[in-house]
């Protein structure tokens, strides 16, 4: 039986922890979903108890570096009965800043990235930095004594505070390649929370649209690269609403139906596994 | 140096077990140690960096020349900064070995740095191995093509106005270039006081490097006004200042023209002061362009792909005995 091992990158509060929780309990209680899982082999108590935060829609806290999860295995099946390990990591979005400022990855995790089929990158809507200008803002502006005296004061560089998250991401994503030797690679994008995407859009937006407008710059590397990086894009929200909402959440009777994914089509679906499907397709 | 490191990562990788799975797709460019991988820097490469771009990309070597404050750093740091906003025309972003090394430049260009105005860093005197990479992705012709910019400092060109021999002995990479860039000061040529001396400064400086040798025979010369938005706003209180400008491309013309095949000029305000008036990147999209394209241009001298290869490796070697030479 193969092992089909994935990757999970994204900074942190991009929405991995909250996906995994929910993963966790559509596998064990959906059963007309793409995937299910076939036996608990291990321990999963990691695993149950995310996923019970998620059930009673409490906030799932961040993975923090110590606490990372490399070795969740999950033995799943597929509608046509065939056996699948996943290998599904959880881990800090700390690791990936730690990566991008010191320039060096721990060794078990470029295991992980050199033997993985598929990649999945996180991206919170709310937490992207954007690469804003001074000449951006109107000359009168700049020149008015209030603004001057508003401004804060000069100070150095902090790479992970400061760059933009495009620009992060596109360099741990060239990490990726570079540590593969350009071997191709599934990569899903993820947008997670994209309740509120839709709730501030004024018309309806695909998550491939929002990367192109809100990240410009990773969305000219992901189309450039397409021959090594195989995209594919989508929105979920994995609570399905707000947490502050969450009486509106829990007279959903079954937590699996707050799901809400939408694919790079438009097409509305509630099976939280259709990434995993999409990274685990063989690449060429 | 490189060579030194790789044997001692073979070592390291020698000494120690690896998994089954790892040893079939360990990739032996990367530096893998004890507990962690070594990632590339990130920041501006020296000439020696460049080689594993140069042998095996399409590369355009652009050599940005002016002297100090006439906006070298903020030109390439603009052409980023637009890449971030979306493509140059049909050109998108594909990559960069520097990506580092454009944050560091562009920093105090943002708000977050907490500057009040718009002004990059200037480069250190003594940085004659500084180059930016960008890996540019032609959407219509689905074709890459590489730029390694050079970003030296200002005070070193200015060191060897009219001095051939300190210009041979610092600044040989120059016979390289695919692209020289002179910069003019556009804000000193609206200015009567200085626009003669600037004029004389910029003519010398390219008279030396032609006179040093540097020039190589495909090399591409774009004249390049920078700060173009004061020139325009200047120009409609003083109206000497157009026909200075089309004297001083006539000049250059009457210097150069039987020397250098291609004499490009261009107008650029890379980080204008009030964007309402002309917008951030005026000019920049035309420049990219010119240097892709001229590229595109030349004759492809090899076309068979084993026997490209073994010019790669001819290549570097090329650059090893220029950089020996310029050593």
């Amino acid at each position: 039986m193969n092992e089909n091992k994935c990757f999970i990158i994204g900074l942190p509060e991009a929405g991995k922890t909250t996906y995994l929780a929910a993963l966790w309990y559509f596998l064990n209680y959906k059963k007309d979903g793409s995937l299910r899982v076939k036996k608990f082999i291990g321990d999963h108590s990691y695993l149950s108890s995310i996923s019970r935060k998620w059930a009673d829609t409490e906030e799932i806290p961040r993975t923090k570096p110590e606490f990372e999860k490399l070795d969740n295995i999950l033995t799943l099946e597929n509608s046509e009965k065939d056996n699948i390990i996943l290998a599904f990591p959880d881990l800090s979005g700390e690791s990936f800043q730690y990566q991008y400022e010191r320039r060096e990855a721990e060794k078990k995790h470029y295991e992980l990235i050199i033997n993985c089929l598929g990649v999945l990158l996180f991206i919170h809507p709310e937490k992207i930095k954007e690469p804003c200008l001074i000449s951006d803002i109107p000359l009168h502006l700049r020149k008015n004594e209030e603004y001057n005296d508003n401004i804060s004061e000069h100070s150095p560089r902090n790479p992970r505070e400061n760059d933009p998250t495009q620009v992060q991401l596109v360099e741990l994503l060239q990490f990726i390649t570079y540590m593969r030797n350009n071997k191709p690679v599934n990569l899903c994008i993820i947008i997670s929370a994209w309740d509120l995407v839709e709730e501030t859009s004024q018309k309806e937006i695909l998550p491939e649209e929002f990367i192109k407008s809100k990240m410009p710059l990773l969305w000219q590397y992901l189309i450039s690269n397409s021959e090594r990086l195989l995209v594919s894009y989508y929105g979920i929200s994995a609570q399905g609403g707000k947490l502050q909402d969450s009486d509106k959440l829990l007279e959903i009777t079954n937590p699996c139906e707050r799901i809400r994914i939408i694919d790079n089509n438009g097409t509305l679906s509630k099976d939280i596994t259709l990434p995993l499907i999409m990274i685990m397709r063989n690449v060429q | 140096m490189n060579d030194k490191l790789n044997t001692n990562v073979k070592e390291d990788i020698q000494s120690e077990t690896i998994p089954n799975e790892l040893e079939n797709s360990l990739n032996i460019g990367v530096d893998v140690y004890d507990d962690i991988v070594k990632l590339p820097h990130g920041n501006a490469l020296t000439f020696e960096e460049t080689y594993r771009i140069t042998s095996t990309q399409r590369v355009s070597l652009i050599v940005l020349v002016g002297p100090s404050g006439c906006g070298k750093t903020t030109l390439i740091t603009t052409i980023y900064q637009l890449l971030q906003k979306g493509p140059l025309e049909e050109y998108y972003f594909a990559g960069s070995e520097t990506l580092s090394g454009f944050e560091q430049r562009a920093f105090p260009t943002r708000i977050t740095s907490g500057n009040a105005s718009s002004q990059t860093t200037k480069t250190r005197r003594g940085i004659l191995d500084s180059i930016l990479h960008l890996k540019l992705w032609n959407c219509n012709l689905k074709v890459f093509q590489d730029l390694l910019i050079t970003d030296f400092s200002g005070e070193d060109y200015r060191s060897i106005i009219a001095n051939v021999d300190l210009a041979r002995e610092e600044f040989g990479v120059i016979r390289r270039a695919d692209h020289i860039v002179l910069l003019i000061d556009g804000e000193l040529i609206s200015n009567k006081k200085y626009r003669n001396g600037i004029e004389l400064e910029s003519l010398h400086l390219l008279k030396t490097i032609r006179d040093a040798n540097l020039f190589n025979k495909n090399v591409c010369v774009d004249i390049l006004i920078s700060k173009y938005d004061i020139v325009k706003e200047r120009s409609l209180e003083d109206a000497t200042i157009k026909i200075f400008v089309e004297d001083l491309h006539k000049k250059f013309n009457e210097q150069f023209f039987s020397h250098i095949s291609n004499l490009n000029y261009f107008n650029v305000a890379a980080m204008p002061e009030d964007k309402s008036k002309t917008q951030i990147g005026y000019g920049l999209s035309a420049l990219v362009k010119s240097w892709v394209e001229y590229k595109d241009k030349l004759p492809i001298r090899v076309t068979n792909k084993t026997l490209q290869n073994q010019m790669s490796s001819e290549f570097n070697l090329y650059d090893i005995r220029a950089m020996e030479e310029i050593k």
